[in-house]
């Protein structure tokens, strides 16, 4: 029998148990303490009498910090409440907490945050909706002008510098559309994102109120990441979901953690842990609580069952999301959906409904610009007509696939379609013009450590000169530059 | 002075276990311990003793169920959090029962948890 391992902070736990059976165990600062030092501590900061620079944040510190949090708690909804939450906050943001094993820091400022905004005019419920806003989904109109005027945005980003003390409606425009256009121009929103990150971070305390830099900072950080995604800066997209996530925290509405948790399945997903993917999935569904990631992490989940051939599974979790009618207010997952279920149908042999799914997403599509959304239409489409056989058609639409993945920047992706494009190709006993199409996709392959299209290339390679009598040299040539790419 | 074998040696490998042991012990109480107890204490409204027991216990549940690729702090946390929970419910059933047997005055007084009117307390990874 298989018996599970303890894990390895176990032995240091029952070490403590033993030596602390017969003690009593010092707590720390006693409650009482705790809550009259934190009456004194809040009255320095209405004073500003109090330097954050020389402060040590010990236990006991911690212990008054927590007590503060209370005596704040038990205020009066008011302005001057408002007021004293925001100093408070940026008292705390400026502590430097070295030892914080359990994020003490970030709980506190969440709860500072949460009261403030709760004395504030309109209370927390106005300031969470302005927030959600920004991952509202615009109408076709408004979708159009942010994408046509998408290239204004890095300079309307640097132009925050200039000013000295950036506004905050400005801020929240401008991350509302680096949010809608992370999956749309991930080229553009990487670096705009990025340098609004920076200009926030070293704008320090300068902006706003409460959490709301901590707050954009996030939004940036997050929009970051989705287009890093989208270009296959893995790395990066993982960082920078961690600074997101890092930031929400602080902030005091934490089920925006939600964007961040549905991005890192996403980002699971493009790294091709399908397995892990569809394992995971199930049970972080159902804790988003914010409807879009929820449909975002269910697509995700469908699209893992789906590379795992799993369709039955695939097509069943597909139709069932798009019965959620919310997922009509989100255009792109919509399409997205529609696009996979599309493909399932084609793998299962329901050519007919396969065809209204794919009918149904270019709905969709002609209607809102998203570009990597095509891309996958056009090329899901060309893998359906494969299987009838229709390999003209197919080569049409894997090439419109292709072109569509490079000018949007997904160079990985386009690769994948060249390498499906030579294929058809060679199907089609155009052997030279695949050779070339292969040739043309390598340094890709090489690049972005692609091992499955490698192995691919190679066989196709094989094929294309098993056909056609290629020299030697070139053949030669060819497999050093594969077996660099694989290892 | 040697460190081998001898009287002397003995008992200075001894101090240096028991020193070692105390640093351990040391760090264990301020990383794991003391923030655990202030926890159950600010987050859940409880006496720091209680807070103590329910860390403790925490503690003794760990040695049993926390198992190899977990996330030993996020567990501790979340358990400390189920165990302070279950605590003042229970607390809240017997001040119930005492005013109601007792009436109003002997009712012995919770400490309210901060923050308590929101609705949760921050996610554990």
């Amino acid at each position: 029998m298989i018996t599970e391992q303890e894990h390895e902070t176990v032995p240091a736990i029952r070490g403590w148990l033993a030596a602390t059976s017969n003690v009593e165990i010092p707590i720390g600062l006693s409650c009482e303490d705790a809550l009259r030092r934190a009456a004194e501590l809040l009255a320095a900061i209405a004073v500003k009498s109090l330097s954050t620079d020389h402060l040590e944040v010990d236990d006991d510190l911690k212990d008054v910090l927590w007590a503060a949090v209370e005596e704040l708690d038990a205020k009066q909804l008011c302005q001057e409440t408002f007021e004293e939450c925001h100093r408070v906050y940026q008292f705390i943001l400026a502590l430097p907490f070295n030892s914080d094993p359990f994020g003490e820091r970030d709980e506190i400022l969440h709860s500072v945050a949460k009261i403030g905004w709760r004395s504030a005019p309109g209370g927390h419920e106005a300031v969470r909706r302005a927030r959600a806003a920004i991952w509202v989904h615009w109408d076709e109109e408004q979708h159009r002008k942010a994408c046509e005027s998408a290239n204004r945005l890095p300079a309307e980003i640097e132009s925050l510098r200039s000013l000295s003390r950036p506004v905050v409606p400005e801020i929240h425009r401008i991350c509302a559309r680096l949010t809608k256009l992370a999956p749309t121009n991930p080229r553009l929103v990487a670096p705009a994102a990025s340098l609004l990150y920076s200009l926030l971070d070293a704008l320090s305390r300068q902006v706003g109120q409460l959490d709301e830099l901590e707050f954009f900072k996030a939004v940036a950080a997050l929009a970051t990441g989705v287009a890093a995604r989208q270009l296959s800066e893995w790395d990066l997209a993982g960082s920078c979901q961690q600074l997101a996530a890092a930031c929400f925290r602080r902030c005091a509405e934490t089920l925006d953690l939600d964007h961040v948790e549905a991005e890192r399945l996403a980002l699971q997903f493009a790294r091709g842990n399908f397995h892990s993917v569809s394992q995971s999935a199930p049970k972080i569904i159902q804790q988003l609580i914010i409807p879009r990631e929820r449909i975002k992490a269910q697509i995700v989940y469908a699209w893992s069952l789906l590379e795992l051939n799993r369709c039955d599974e695939a097509s069943a979790a597909l139709q069932l999301l798009l019965r959620e009618p919310v997922i009509l207010d989100e255009p792109a997952l919509h399409a997205c959906a529609l696009t996979l279920l599309g493909t399932a149908f084609s793998h299962l042999g329901r050519d007919i409904d396969s065809t209204a799914s794919f009918g149904a997403a270019g709905a969709i599509l002609a209607r809102f610009h998203y570009p990597q959304q095509l891309a996958l239409l056009t090329g899901s489409m060309g893998e359906h007509l494969l299987r009838q056989g229709k390999l003209e058609q197919v080569r049409v639409l894997y090439s419109a696939a292709r072109e569509a993945y490079r000018q949007v920047g997904q160079t990985r992706f386009s690769a994948y379609m060249g390498v499906l494009l030579a294929e058809v190709l060679l199907m089609l006993g155009r052997n030279e013009q695949a050779e070339k199409e292969l040739l043309a996709e390598l340094s890709t392959i090489e690049k972005f450590d692609l091992r499955r299209e490698a192995i691919a290339v190679a066989a196709l390679l094989r094929e294309a000169v098993a056909r056609r009598q290629t020299d030697v040299k070139t053949i030669q040539a060819l497999r050093d530059q594969l077996r660099k790419g694989l290892h | 002075v040697s460190g081998g074998a001898g009287p002397l040696g003995t008992a200075r490998g001894q101090t240096i276990r028991q020193l070692r042991l105390a640093a351990e012990l040391e760090g264990f109480y301020r990383q794991l311990f003391l923030p655990l107890v202030r926890r159950a204490t600010w987050k859940h409204g409880l006496s720091k003793e209680d807070a103590r027991d329910v860390v403790q216990d925490a503690f003794v549940l760990a040695v049993v169920k926390l198992k190899a690729g977990g996330n030993a702090r996020a567990w501790l946390a979340c358990t400390v959090d189920n165990l302070a929970v279950n605590l003042r419910r229970k607390g809240a059933r017997r001040a119930r029962l005492e005013a109601h047997w007792l009436g109003p005055t002997d009712v012995p007084e919770t400490r309210r948890a901060a923050g308590s009117e929101t609705e949760s307390w921050g996610e554990i990874e």
